[in-house]
């Protein structure tokens, strides 16, 4: 049976990376494949310029030190208290109890658990049991940190203290992260770059919010669906309801996607303006995801079909995507031209660069 | 019932006691590295060694199903080997150690395999050792399960240790049934069998605690 086939992944330094689909896909297959709890058995996986798949047992163990990993299940140690989990990766490093001691105080404060420093696991809520695992990956100062479904056992607000911490872990102390998850909000607040995957395979990759306004793949869209804010919320029936009172009015039904400085330009009276048009705005959403300001906006121009034509083109002329929403009941299959990713032409490869994080922020 | 029978009470006691202590302590020492190599050996786990597994597991299985009183006669050569001689307390320790260590090994795989293995994958995770992973994680997570085992064992050891007359061990079981069987002395017997209910209970008390102690953090 095969579990990933073809994956070519690369994760540049200092970003936080996701990886998003629904369960069964292969995500965490391929996620144990950077540290080698699962080995591929073809292809290689590449770490901070090392290669992982060809080190022996003592050395995987050394380059192990160097990736920090958490999981939905916490795996804690239950007969152990929480300084002493921290402590366990220095331990296991022969570390002197000197250091393992400040180290463990250092950490215990920076994940806000000093106070619960000789309590048991059992004693803890899921959320104080993620930042008690987190302080165990980050003990040894490692350079990347994969996060396995790290936040699905939690509730939604616990869910968003783990994603805040999981953020200034990437932007305090550079380390480069990979999330593993099956929802999209996860990855719309915390990832730079997404690869979404089905059956084994990687079958969209990306900046987030690229594959966030303009998803290709079917899947991608699916999984957008389950997310409150995202495109598919842009609803149908909000326009629908709506656009049956427009229908006296000549006109379109335009969906424009925008990002970048086109949010802060005065685009929409700019051509209104010039094309001698009017527009209404039916529904929209401008916000920022990971630092890029974006807009997406549902409304009717209204005009004969020519305006309508000569708007869109000076719309898209300014960096706008629009498409014309002829039945609302169905939004148009998106094909704009998309930001390559950089994967490797490589038959079955990961890349997992570190080291050169510093602060991202 | 004599007054005479008393010293043989104590003496009883005492040997019963010395008996079930030192071989439950190389029972344990013995049985437990068998639990490990068990679980280590076992398929998908972090030695994974087929013909191993099945090799140990047939020794131990061969062992415990031999009912203890032939244990005891069948390797007599064997003690002698060990102690010098057949005869006496020391070397009935040899019969009840060697016919409680697959038991303990049993009980004490069982223990271990009930660690999560998702808490292993996180060590592994870490950088951490086959052997890192047995002393630090294995064996402290299934700890209270292991001392479980160990006053099991032990309880265990008490009824063997009764049948030890056979080879002058001497005893506590091996009174009642010289007094009590053969010689239908009925006060001699109820007296011991009330010191061995009293063994027993203050060991299965004392283990309780333990575990307790222990499982109060997970
Ligand atoms: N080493 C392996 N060899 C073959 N199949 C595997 C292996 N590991 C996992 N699988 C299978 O691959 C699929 C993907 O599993 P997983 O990576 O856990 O998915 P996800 O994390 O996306 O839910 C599952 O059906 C699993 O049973
Ligand atoms: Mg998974």
């Amino acid at each position: 049976m095969v579990a990933l086939d073809h994956v070519n992944l690369r994760v540049q330094a200092g970003e936080i990376f996701g990886l998003i689909g629904y369960s069964g896909a292969g995500k965490s297959t391929l996620l144990r494949c950077v540290n080698l709890l699962e080995r591929p058995t073809q292809g290689e996986v590449w770490v901070d310029g090392q290669e992982m798949t060809r080190l022996n047992k003592r050395q995987l163990q050394s380059a192990r030190r160097q990736i920090g990993m958490i999981f939905q299940h916490f795996h804690l140690l239950a007969s152990a208290t929480v300084a002493d989990n921290i402590a366990f990766p220095l331990r296991l490093a022969r570390h002197r109890n000197a250091d393992v001691t400040s180290r463990v105080n250092e950490l215990l404060d920076w994940v806000g658990l000093s106070e619960h420093a000789h309590k048991y696991p059992a004693q803890l809520s899921g959320g104080q049991k993620q930042r008690v695992a987190i302080a165990r990956a980050l003990a040894t100062r490692p350079k990347i940190l994969l996060c396995d479904e790290a936040t699905s056992a939690l509730d939604p607000e616990t869910t968003r203290q783990i994603l805040d911490l999981i953020l200034r872990v990437n932007r305090e102390l550079g380390v480069t992260v990979v999330v593993v998850t099956h929802e999209m909000s996860v990855v719309r607040r915390v990832c730079d770059r997404v690869a979404v995957m089905e059956a084994g395979r990687i079958v969209e990759s990306g900046s987030v919010v690229d594959t966030f306004l303009f998803p290709r793949h079917e899947l991608t869209r699916r999984l957008l669906a389950m997310d409150d804010e995202s495109e598919a919320n842009l609803s149908a029936e909000v326009a629908h309801r709506q656009g049956n009172r427009l229908d006296e009015w000549p006109g379109r039904k335009l969906r424009l996607v925008f990002r970048g400085d086109a949010v802060y330009r005065p685009i929409l009276s700019e051509v209104a303006q010039m094309t001698g048009g009017h527009y209404s705005i039916l529904q929209g959403t401008v916000d920022v995801i990971k630092d890029v300001p974006y807009g997406r906006l549902l409304m009717q121009w209204f005009g004969d079909d020519t305006a309508v034509a000569q708007a869109i083109a000076a719309l898209e002329e300014r960096g706008c995507r629009v498409d014309v929403l002829d039945d609302t009941s169905s939004l148009p299959v998106a094909d704009s031209p998309r930001p390559l990713d950089d994967a490797s032409r490589q038959q079955g490869s990961v890349n997992v660069g570190a080291g050169a994080g510093g602060d991202a922020g | 019932m004599s007054n005479l029978v008393w010293p043989d009470i104590l003496q009883a006691t005492w040997q019963t006691l010395y008996m079930v202590g030192v071989s439950t302590l190389f029972a344990t020492a013995l049985g437990l590295p068998m639990g490990v190599f068990l679980v280590l050996f076992s398929t998908r786990h972090l030695m994974q060694r087929r013909v191993a597994y099945q090799a140990l597991a047939v020794i131990v299985n061969i062992i415990r199903s031999v009912p203890f009183i032939i244990l005891l006669i069948a390797i007599i050569p064997f003690t002698e080997w060990i102690v010098g001689t057949s005869i006496g307390v020391n070397a009935a320790i040899v019969p009840l150690t060697v016919g409680a260590a697959p038991f303990y090994a049993r009980v004490a795989e069982t223990a271990l395999r009930e660690v999560e293995s998702g808490v292993i994958e996180a060590a592994q995770a870490m950088g951490a050792s086959v052997w890192q992973i047995v002393w630090r994680v294995l064996l402290p997570e299934a700890r209270p399960g292991l001392i479980a085992g160990v006053t099991i064992t032990a309880v265990t050891l008490v009824g063997y240790s009764a049948m030890s007359g056979v080879i002058g061990g001497g005893g506590l079981g091996d009174l009642a049934v010289r007094y009590g069987y053969e010689r239908f002395e009925t006060g001699v017997m109820l007296v011991t069998t009330a010191i061995l209910v009293i063994i027993v209970q203050c060991m299965q008390m004392l283990g309780d605690v333990l575990v307790k102690h222990y499982a109060r953090r997970s």
